[in-house]
């Protein structure tokens, strides 16, 4: 029969890169801006990240390097959203493409190299999938009980105000924004350091950042229902290897967690309406 | 200088840098990939080529011009386009259907056309109606739509001994003057629609200031619709321009071949016009004929992506620069 455990667990890996890039494009969406380029930034961790590792044989570099990569993807956004005030839909979507097409320019250079399982496992628990719950609880702290959780609120609801009241608000969202980045890129580097040996290979985000931020949306937001939805999606990654099992072609079972993310975005969108609770204003304005 | 010249000057300066950088890092280096595109632009039969493959890419652009200038941000183009081809493929190779060859292209993009059509038409009725984001809902069909494609290529359409489909009959392939004229005659009426029609004011209003277009009674919810049908109509054909002209069969796909995330950078490239995406989107299928001819040099084919990507940002940062204040 099937082994309930293990997909529970599996579900947790699968989950952790997913709530890492969720929680970074959280703070992002906090601060009043929309990074729609998570994919992108994603798969320029998974490239660098491996190739770090793959040079070095180092896990914290290569998550160092994975990190650093999508911070400076998130640099371009950076000067072009806060700097130049280009569209950030536009420039977001531009980054998914540049991050796919900069990850196999950097991915090719891993090539012919034999992986080398770079992680190491704590029992049924790894460090990240541990990381990424601590993270949550401490941004979860650092939104609700400092004064610069408050700030970053602030200004995620009510720009204007939060200028005349002399909010931080460029500096509050470039951080933000740099943080969302590095997050993405942490979280890229773990698809190729825990599921793969260390090995990158084409494509291999495969949709993960758009589903990360899907997670926000259906987390509401917040660092714990980013754990929970990220936790979920991670569940229905680990759930599909089930599915051939029952009948299902395997072909079509890669479909199925997209298929309910969506389903899931419709009902948790229908919810929100229904309550009238709202997200972070500004974003609501962009989005809607 | 004022600080709109300064900054326009930089985005400029910096996206030229990025280019050559990226040159530098292929396997080919700077003067193999300079000298790839110097050919594919010295060539008359690459050239030739090109338009083959601005079929797909500029068919995507025109309908995802109409839906940006909504604020319809959809990104679904690039499912529409492979079911778009995954339609004509069963059309032209799968249902026994013989007819002429002039009668088949026409046909082959109503009936991909209504596919891309009704899978835009779910992000639309999901924004109009139930307030969905349609970018997510949009890229998730992608994937869905990516699923079910593999899944007929090593299921039901299976031939021959490797995971591929039937080709389209060499009858019913089509050469670039069918390419180009399909391309026109979408472009010039999605730009009439957009001019001269009430539609195309609505569309307009919605995009440019969403309040007033509701407080004036636009009925916001129809256009989104209306919107979604069309973008997802001209994807659909740009599915049967592709698999009719250079691509032929299908075989089993790690990821989509991204001709209709192509669009989405054409339709930005072209300032979201869809006159604008046939110039645009002829420049960047150029650009793939050159990462075709790279391959060879060991650079992979989605170096194009971020190539395109890098001269799209640049021009986006540059107009929104010139507007900057001061």
């Amino acid at each position: 029969m099937v082994n309930v455990m293990s997909i529970l667990t599996n579900g947790l890996s699968n989950a952790t890169p997913l709530i890492l890039a969720a929680l970074g494009e959280m703070l992002v969406e906090r601060s009043g801006k929309v990074n729609l380029g998570v994919e992108g930034m994603m798969a320029v961790g998974a490239a660098a990240g491996s190739l770090a590792g793959v040079k070095w044989n180092s896990l914290a570099g290569s998550f160092l390097v994975g990190g650093l990569s999508g911070a400076l993807l998130s640099l371009i956004y950076v000067v072009a959203v806060i700097g130049l005030n280009a569209d950030q839909i536009v420039t977001g979507l531009i980054l998914v493409f540049m991050g796919i097409g900069l990850s196999e320019l950097i991915g090719i250079k891993t090539g012919g190299t034999p992986g080398t399982p770079l992680f190491p496992s704590l029992g049924p628990f790894d460090y990240l999938e541990v990381f990424s719950i601590v993270l949550a609880v401490f941004l979860w702290f650092l939104l609700y009980k400092t004064w610069t959780g408050v700030e970053l609120r602030a200004i995620g609801e009510d720009e204007l105000s939060a200028l005349e009241r002399g909010l931080r608000v460029k500096t509050l969202r470039v951080i933000s924004i740099i943080v969302g980045g590095f997050l993405a890129g942490v979280a890229g580097t773990y698809l190729s350091d825990s599921f793969h040996y260390g090995r990158w290979y084409s494509g291999i985000t495969g949709g993960m950042g758009w589903i990360a931020i899907g997670d926000v949306i259906l987390g509401y937001w917040h660092p714990f229902g980013i754990l929970i939805s990220g936790y979920f999606t991670g569940l229905l990654f680990a759930m599909k290897p089930l599915l051939p099992t029952i009948g299902i072609p395997a072909e079509l079972a890669d479909a199925l967690p997209y298929f309910l993310v969506l389903v899931a975005l419709i009902i948790v969108t229908f919810i929100y309406k229904r309550l009238g609770i709202s997200p972070p204003a500004s974003v609501w304005k962009t989005i809607r | 200088m004022n600080r709109a010249q300064r900054n326009s000057l930089l985005s400029l300066i910096s996206g030229i840098l990025g280019l050559i950088l990226i040159a530098y890092m292929t396997p080919a280096g700077l003067r193999g990939t300079f000298s790839t595109l110097g050919l594919v632009y010295s060539r008359i039969d690459l050239l030739e080529t090109s338009l083959l493959y601005s079929g797909p890419i500029i068919a995507s652009a025109i309908g995802l011009a109409l839906a940006y200038r909504a604020g319809f941000i959809t990104i679904g183009s690039e499912g529409q386009v492979l079911l778009g081809a995954l339609t004509a493929l069963w059309l032209t190779a799968y249902s026994g259907l013989h007819i002429s060859r002039s009668l088949m292209l026409p046909l082959a993009l109503l009936f991909s056309g209504l596919a891309g059509a009704l899978l835009g038409l779910i992000s639309g009725i999901l924004r109009a109606y139930w307030d969905v984001n349609e970018t997510l809902s949009s890229l998730m069909l992608n994937y869905i739509v990516l699923a079910f494609a593999n899944y007929l290529i090593a299921g039901p359409w299976r031939t021959g001994p490797f995971t591929q489909t039937r080709s389209v009959p060499n009858l019913y392939a089509i050469n670039k003057i069918d390419v180009l004229i399909t391309v026109l005659f979408l472009a010039f009426i999605y730009e009439f629609l957009l001019r001269r029609t009430k539609l195309g004011l609505a569309i307009e209003a919605l995009g440019k200031a969403p309040k007033a277009a509701y407080t004036y009674a636009i009925p916001v919810s129809s256009i989104i619709v209306y919107v979604s049908l069309l973008q997802g109509l001209t994807a659909g054909m740009g599915g049967a321009l592709m698999i009719m002209s250079f691509q032929r069969n299908m075989t089993a796909m790690n990821q989509s071949p991204g001709y209709g995330y192509m669009g989405i950078l054409v339709a930005w490239m072209a300032l979201i016009s869809p006159v604008g995406s046939l110039i645009a989107g002829y420049f960047f299928s150029t650009l793939i004929v050159a990462g075709y001819l790279l391959q060879s040099k060991g650079v992979p084919f989605n170096t194009v992506l971020l190539l395109q990507s890098v001269i799209v940002l640049t021009f986006i940062a540059y107009m929104a620069s010139r507007r900057t204040k001061g």
